[in-house]
């Protein structure tokens, strides 16, 4: 537990005496960087959307204020507004909250990357930290972990995380489906040597694992059954790392694999697996459900309805049922286990509830059936209805003797018309439509979005206004996780996803690595160059993307040489100033050429890559020669190199015309050169006289 | 002795900031610890709960004497406040009320005639308008306070703090000396019995007298300002020492509670354990050193069960040089978790045979047994107490048995409430001591409970031995009455 209180300066110095050490600090992400709660998210950020009745933030924080936290950073994108002024009303701003909540709004940030670069630049971070999103759920105390890490940190000085791993059956309710990833630990299982995504449950391709993990490590432990929370007791070391890495948007396909498969870091993470206490994390429908129902049974005690953790009167009766305080419930209602029902509500003659969630002030009408449906405040059921496991979002209104298919989403305010059917993949909202909104009238149906979900998703793409973040590439999952993305909340019975739902891997799959590494580099290059970042960074980044592509020294030759000519053709205004942006680009990027050029083959694969994106470029010869000078100056390139290079276009293969035309630019050049080379070899009497003497 | 001196940490860190913040924010911060469960044993509940209203009391701004109402308020408040945000710890309800007890006894020590009090004023302001305007109620029935002897109790319930605070400003007026205190207080204690009835007509009539001079010309004494300040007198210094001195008691009440052991623990009896609370762990230490005797342990599974072992290896002076005697029967249950030779060394140290059995065998062994000792959580007015789960079937199979259940607590868990409704001060706790949580169809498919909490209802207890000594459950409203006095406030 945190000594508490610790806003005045005043007031902190005080406590400072008793306890030395730095404050413990926390960064919240509070924004999930994808749009799997749609159309519930267009209204307000996920974060505060009710949990069993109660805004799944204040979960979060309390599982903080559990593992002694003094000071937490909250990130937040989507709604900022709201979650700002939900924390300044909270009990988390009073004098009394064992730490500080600074909400932190950033436009830029899309992705945990981000969140992790914002941090570098704003230096609020000094000592190891813990870093959660903001829907975590758990009971379990940190600071034993704590303890851990920094008796760690000791031992070994490249620690740089500790992952918290909650060890599960595999066909949990609470494991979010289509989220694996295969976790390779050291004999102790202590320390992560690999870390896995999988894209699919099922997958048939072969999973291959570096060579080099084997031999180190004669025995590991290979495993699946991890629910993972990103739950992590993270280095201030790591968000420079991210800095470095700019297009690192996900905390563990990114950085944790990035960081395992490069041996260049020689950083360690560490994995906590608890075998005992709760911990989940709401990634998607599903997993909002499952754990609603969690905290329902008591799986997270003490974070239970009856522990009114948000100034609530719940009290809990015999079969896990939880009733506030002026609950008016019609003689002939039946409430059945499992079920959480908020003041203020009243349920009519003959209606059932059972395992439902129902917030404060709705009204249920007569005979109606609610089996595990999720209502939130001010809701109205009409008479006569059945609904099941379906979420059902503040002030909507729902006719009489309608039917909700289990999976349905009826967002805020929605009104839905006398005796309606409504499937389970329907997503209604007010939302998209909202000039035309009118009163909401009992006998109207408010039609908007009856697409199905794949349908919904496509129909949101261009605008984003509202959006938690925009598309491509920013996911904190990509694409490929989408197949959870609207996974019905209730199909964790099934074992098995339906078939259509997995096209999003074949296509990606089927991308041939080379290309999308190709693609990576040329653009992060790119970007970099455009950007003039530093050169270091560049390695760094390149190597990153080879080692999780794996991709071959020749690929990064192609990439690195397609992106510096994009980069200076443009600069190029005439053949003066050629060679003066060559030479500094050149002259720049020479710790990049170092590390990518080896033997003699290597060089004349590289010039012909400059050749051939020189092809058909105005001056397209001068600057071939101009490059060629440069490197030869520079010595990435020697005789031998060059001529390989040369001979090679007069080989038999040969060369387009095109190519060609760009070669004999440099023709001036490498006469000069053969010159040299003979000289050189006379002079030197060298034995390792080549075959490329017999080209002359 | 093993007496845990040592705070768990959530504890030990309230304590030690409950000073350096504004008390209102001292609540919250206990609060949370409450509902975080980070505090959770009663004795610590009652130890964070006494240390707040210390803090609380020491900040309000009601000093004088003749403000007693306006802190009696504020602390009936805030414990109204505490109670609902953890409404099954009974024990903070227990040290508010107490708490609440010092201040009427200091107000009435500096001169107050408390029987009166309770009798006349209190029983008048009540019935007539209870929160009205006090001052023109006073004023207007002078002659009223002829309360009948025995209605004192019923009505007292909320006029009580209205006039103390009526009689202390009245006070100013009426000197009253301190042998005629005295006996007021006496009768005040007396009251709701029967058989005092003679004497609370005494009081009464002397009430009467008392009143009935002082009352005409003493409508400007009710403003502050006519008061004479020697009169009205700081009590904050007296309360304050009184919840220190609540706060000593919880200290002490191990060892108080331990010095009854020796004439309820007799040589070679086998007594039946139920629970690890540190004073059952004193008193059974305590036995040992005179007695010799057999402890049958039940492990009390899955919630406490680590705990009860914990009890048997907690370190112990004694533990030093004597070697393990005996090895249950019931003890290979757990014996991949702690070692027999560890379970055994603190009780058998001293030469008490320990015989640790699963909660199942305890029909089994009902029938050898000379007697059942159980810890509580609360103890109720009515007898009947709550205490960990599975206490309910051991005293029922005793019961069956003619075995006598005796409880070790201390006086502080023993609440005024009455259990119309027991289930609702019942802790359901986590789900996953029972199954764990990692296991998917389990927690998809059964319905898991767990509630941590039992309730014994009074006919099942035979004694309860506390620090100020032994009641059996029928008497135990005379305890209430001692440590409550006749005002219970409602806190709930």
């Amino acid at each position: 537990m945190a000594p508490p209180s610790k806003r005045g300066s005043a007031k902190k110095s005080g406590l400072l005496e008793e306890a030395p050490e730095s404050l413990l600090q926390a960064v919240i992400i509070a924004d999930s960087f994808n749009r799997r709660f749609r159309p519930l998210t267009l209204e307000k950020p996920r974060c505060l959307l009710p949990l069993a009745n109660t805004p799944i933030i204040e979960y979060t924080l309390e599982f903080l204020a559990l593992g002694g936290v003094e000071e937490v950073f909250l990130y937040c994108h989507a709604h900022h507004d709201m979650i700002t002024e939900y924390i300044k009303e909270s009990k988390w701003s009073r004098e009394s909250s064992p730490f500080t909540v600074n909400v932190v709004y950033s436009p830029s940030i899309m992705s945990v990357g981000d969140v992790m670069r914002e941090l570098d630049q704003s230096r609020l971070i000094k000592e190891d930290f813990i870093l959660v999103s903001g829907d975590i759920v758990s009971n379990v105390s940190l600071q034993g972990i704590l303890k851990e890490h920094k008796a760690r940190k000791l031992v070994d000085k490249n620690c740089i995380m500790t992952s918290v791993l909650r060890e599960i059956s595999p066909g949990h309710r609470s494991r979010p489906r289509g989220e694996n990833a295969l976790v390779v630990l050291d004999q102790n299982r202590q320390r992560i040597l690999h870390y896995e995504y999988l894209k699919q449950s099922d997958s048939e391709s072969a999973l291959v694992l570096p060579r080099e993990l084997g031999k180190a490590n004669p025995t590991m432990s290979l495993q699946e059954n991890f629910l993972d929370c990103c739950i992590d007791i993270v280095s201030f070391e790591v968000p420079p790392l991210f800095t470095e890495n700019f297009d690192w948007q996900h905390s563990r396909k990114d950085f944790l694999h990035g960081i395992l498969m490069d041996e260049l870091y020689g950083k360690t993470v560490y994995a906590h697996i608890l075998k005992s206490g709760y911990a989940g994390r709401i990634q998607s429908l599903q997993t909002y459900d499952a754990i609603s129902q969690d905290i329902t049974h008591k799986w997270t005690y003490p974070f239970c309805p009856d522990t009114n953790l948000n100034q609530q009167t719940y009290k809990y009766t015999r079969g896990h049922i939880y009733k506030e305080a002026k609950v008016i419930l019609a003689q002939s209602a039946v409430i059945k286990d499992n079920s959480t029902i908020g003041a203020g509500t009243s349920v009519g003659d003959r209606t059932i509830i059972a395992g439902a969630t129902i917030g404060r002030n709705c009204m249920i009408g007569k005979n109606v059936q609610l089996f595990s449906a999720t209502l939130w405040d001010n809701v109205v059921i009409g008479d006569n209805c059945s609904i099941s496991k379906c979420i059902i979002a503040n002030d909507a209104l729902i006719g009489d003797g309608c039917t909700i298919e289990p999976g349905a989403i009826i967002s805020f305010g929605v009104t839905v018309e006398k005796g309606a059917y409504i499937p389970g993949t329907a997503r209604y909202t007010k939302i998209s439509t909202a000039k035309e909104r009118e009163p909401g009238k009992f006998t109207k149906i408010v039609h908007l979005k009856t697409k199905t979900l794949n349908e919904y998703e496509d129909s949101e793409d261009d605008e984003d206004e509202q959006a938690e973040t925009s598309r491509g590439g920013l996911y904190l999952y990509d694409d490929d996780g989408s197949e959870s993305d609207y996974s019905d909340i209730s199909d964790f019975d099934d074992e098995e996803l339906p078939g259509k739902k997995k096209k999003g891997h074949a296509r990606t799959s089927s991308e041939s690595e080379a290309d999308s590494f190709f693609r990576e580099a040329y653009n992060s290059l790119l970007g970099a160059l455009k950007q003039s970042h530093s050169v270091d960074i560049m390695i760094l980044e390149l190597n990153g993307l080879r080692m999780s592509a794996n991709a071959e020294f020749s690929e990064v030759r192609r990439a690195t040489t397609a992106a510096v000519i994009s980069y200076i053709l443009p600069k190029i205004s005439s053949n003066e100033n050629t060679s003066k942006v060559i030479d500094a680009t050149i002259e720049k990027l020479l710790p990049l050429f170092n590390r990518m050029i080896f033997e003699v083959s290597d060089q004349a694969e590289l010039l012909r890559f400059i050749q051939k994106e020189l092809v058909g470029k105005e001056r397209g010869g001068i600057i071939m020669q101009a490059i060629g000078m440069k490197l030869y100056n520079e010595d990435l390139c020697d005789d031998e190199g060059i001529l390989a290079w040369w001979n090679e276009g007069n080989g038999p293969q040969g060369e387009t015309p095109e190519m060609t035309k760009v070669r004999e630019g440099t023709r001036a050049f490498v006469k000069w050169i053969e010159e040299q080379e003979e000289e050189g070899s006379e002079e030197e009497d060298s034995e390792d006289e080549e075959d490329d003497e017999d080209d002359e | 002795m093993v007496v845990a001196d040592e705070y768990p940490p959530a504890l030990a860190k309230f304590l030690r900031v409950v000073n350096t913040v504004k008390a209102d924010d001292a609540t919250e911060i206990l609060i949370g610890l409450l509902k975080r469960r980070e505090i959770n044993s009663s004795r610590n509940v009652a130890k964070a709960v006494a240390k707040l209203l210390l803090r609380f009391v020491s900040q309000n701004r009601h000093t004088k004497l003749s403000e007693s109402a306006g802190l009696i308020k504020d602390v009936r408040e805030l414990g109204r406040y505490l109670v609902a945000a953890q409404p099954r710890e009974l024990v903070i309800g227990n040290i508010v009320r107490r708490v609440l007890g010092v201040i009427r006894e200091e107000s009435h020590e500096s001169g107050v005639l408390p029987g009166f009090a309770d009798l006349t004023l209190g029983g008048r302001l009540s019935r007539a308008s209870s929160v009205g305007d006090e001052s023109a109620d006073f004023g207007s029935n002078p002659g009223s306070g002829t309360a009948t002897p025995h209605s004192g109790r019923p009505f007292s319930r909320d006029g009580g703090e209205e006039d103390i605070d009526a009689m202390s400003r009245r006070k100013s007026k009426a000197y009253i000396p301190p042998n005629l205190r005295n006996l007021t207080r006496q009768g005040s204690i007396a009251l709701p019995n029967p058989s005092y009835g003679e004497n609370n007509l005494q009081h009464a009539l002397f009430s009467l007298l008392m009143n009935s001079a002082p009352l005409p010309n003493d409508s400007p004494g009710l403003k502050p300002e006519s008061r004479e300040p020697f009169e009205d007198k700081d009590i904050r210094g007296d309360v304050i020492e009184g919840i220190r001195e609540l706060m000593d008691e919880l200290e002490m009440v191990d060892e108080q509670v331990a010095a009854h052991s020796e004439t309820h623990i007799h040589a070679n009896e086998i007594v039946m354990v139920l629970g690890s609370s540190v004073t059952l762990q004193a008193f059974l230490m305590r036995a040992a050193i005179k007695r010799k005797f057999t402890v049958v342990m039940i492990e009390t599974y899955p919630n406490d069960y680590l705990e009860t072992q914990e009890v048997l290896k907690a370190p112990s002076k004694f533990t030093t040089t004597i070697p393990v005697k005996q090895s249950g029967k019931g003890s290979s249950a757990k014996d991949e978790l702690v070692t027999t030779a560890e379970l055994k060394a603190t009780l058998t140290s001293i030469g008490v045979e320990t015989i640790l059995i699963p909660d199942s065998a305890v029909p089994a062994v009902m029938s050898r047994v000379n007697k059942v000792l159980m810890g509580s959580h609360v103890i109720l007015r009515n007898g009947s107490m709550i205490t960990i789960a599975g206490a309910k079937t051991v005293a029922r199979c005793a019961q069956e048995h003619s075995i006598p259940v005796v409880v070790v607590s201390g006086v502080y868990k023993l609440s005024p409430r009455y259990p119309f409704d027991p289930d609702s001060m019942l802790e359901t706790g986590e789900s996953s001591t029972i199954v764990g949580w990692e296991d998917g169809e389990m927690v998809g498919g059964a319905e898991i409970f767990n509630p941590t909490m039992d309730f014994v209802p009074g006919e099942l207890v035979d004694h309860y031995i506390t620090n100020v000594g032994g009641y059996t459950p029928q008497n135990l409203y005379k305890l209430v009455e001692e440590q409550y006095g006749t005002v219970i406030d409602n806190l709930e």
